[in-house]
């Protein structure tokens, strides 16, 4: 019994040393020994102690390394060169395309209603051009017979 | 545990599928939750700023280029890891500072010019004292305490097995210890 207790220990000792204090970072297989000792050894209790200081001193002495943005800003443009997405999508990159395209449909349809409501300006201009040459024709020329014949 | 990984997997299959069709908020989401990791365990296993960057910037065109195939067979986190844990292998090589056939405990056979060099950049205890351990005993504490990967996916990325990994990671750590000690007595001191 005792000697399966300190073959248990020695096992337990292994993996904190190996893995350190945090639970997560045991094997998942060993999880009910390391539970089962810590629940009824000091010993156990004792060396997860100390493995805990030394976790905590890693952590004391890490400095965070964070990504420079000009990093970042080449993973990005990594990202938009190998994966472009669809055409459209590059024609109009600023998001949902069917506003813009709705807008457009909306001023087409209104333009074609305006044109099939609205007078005919050109057709008007040709009316009157033919009444000015009727008038400056016939008129004149009656006018100029008459003059004549004054 | 299983099921909650097999979630994570297809998350970033769905996620992978966004990327590879264009959508950039998705490479975004990519970018924030993985190249901070990427990076800093090329940073752990080089000990240079500027090369670890070049390292994790070609994981990520790797990555890109893997999107319109990727199959929800592993976590993005994962198969990262493994890409940049193997250009950073594969940089040391070319620069004869890595071996498979590695001697036990064998010291990174660096010229003290560059490791002084890294040091200064790095103005960090932990990655001083890790970058005196060897390069694979570097490598499994990196992924195992920093990265916070379990033993069979640090074991998976390394290409060993969870014996030999156990063998680097209690070998590294009991060096890192030896390394750190003096540093916590002076902490110690300092407190009282």
């Amino acid at each position: 019994m005792k000697k399966d207790l300190s073959a248990e220990l020695e096992r337990f000792k292994a993996i904190v040393e190996t893995y350190g204090a945090r639970e997560n970072a045991w094997p998942k297989d060993e999880l009910p020994l390391m539970e089962k000792l810590l629940s009824s050894s000091d010993v156990a209790r004792s060396l997860l102690r100390q493995e805990q200081k030394f976790d905590q001193l890693l952590q004391d002495l890490s400095r965070p390394e964070t990504t420079s943005s000009d990093l970042l800003g080449r993973v990005m443009v990594n990202a938009e060169e190998i994966n472009p997405g669809p055409l459209l999508k590059s024609l109009w990159p600023f998001g949902s395309i069917w506003q813009p395209a709705a807008g457009m449909a909306m001023a087409a349809c209104l333009g074609i209603l305006l044109g099939f409501t609205s007078p005919n300006i050109l057709a008007s201009g040709d009316d009157y051009a033919q009444n000015d040459t009727f008038f400056s024709g016939d008129t004149m020329s009656d006018l100029e017979i008459d003059y004549e014949n004054l | 545990m299983m099921m909650h990984k097999m979630s994570e997997i297809e998350k970033d299959a769905k996620l992978m599928q966004e990327v590879a069709d264009g959508n950039t908020s998705a490479s975004r989401m990519v970018v924030d939750l993985h190249l901070g990791r990427a990076y800093r365990l090329a940073l752990r296993i080089l000990g240079d700023k500027s090369l670890a960057e070049d390292m994790a910037q070609e994981a990520f065109i790797k990555l890109w280029k893997q999107a319109p195939t990727w199959q929800a067979k592993a976590q993005i986190k994962t198969w990262l890891h493994r890409v940049t844990h193997n250009l950073c292998i594969d940089y040391l090589r070319a620069q004869k500072r890595y071996s498979d056939d590695e001697v036990p405990d064998m010291e990174d056979p660096r010229p003290g010019v560059l490791e002084l060099k890294a040091q200064q950049q790095l103005g960090d205890k932990v990655n001083e004292a890790l970058q005196k351990l060897p390069v694979r005993q570097r490598i499994a504490i990196s992924l195992v305490h920093f990265e916070e990967c379990g033993n069979i996916e640090a074991a998976a990325i390394m290409e060993i097995s969870v014996d030999a990994l156990e063998s680097l990671l209690a070998r590294g750590r009991r060096k890192l210890k030896e390394l750190l000690l003096p540093t916590r007595r002076l902490m110690d001191g300092e407190e009282k």
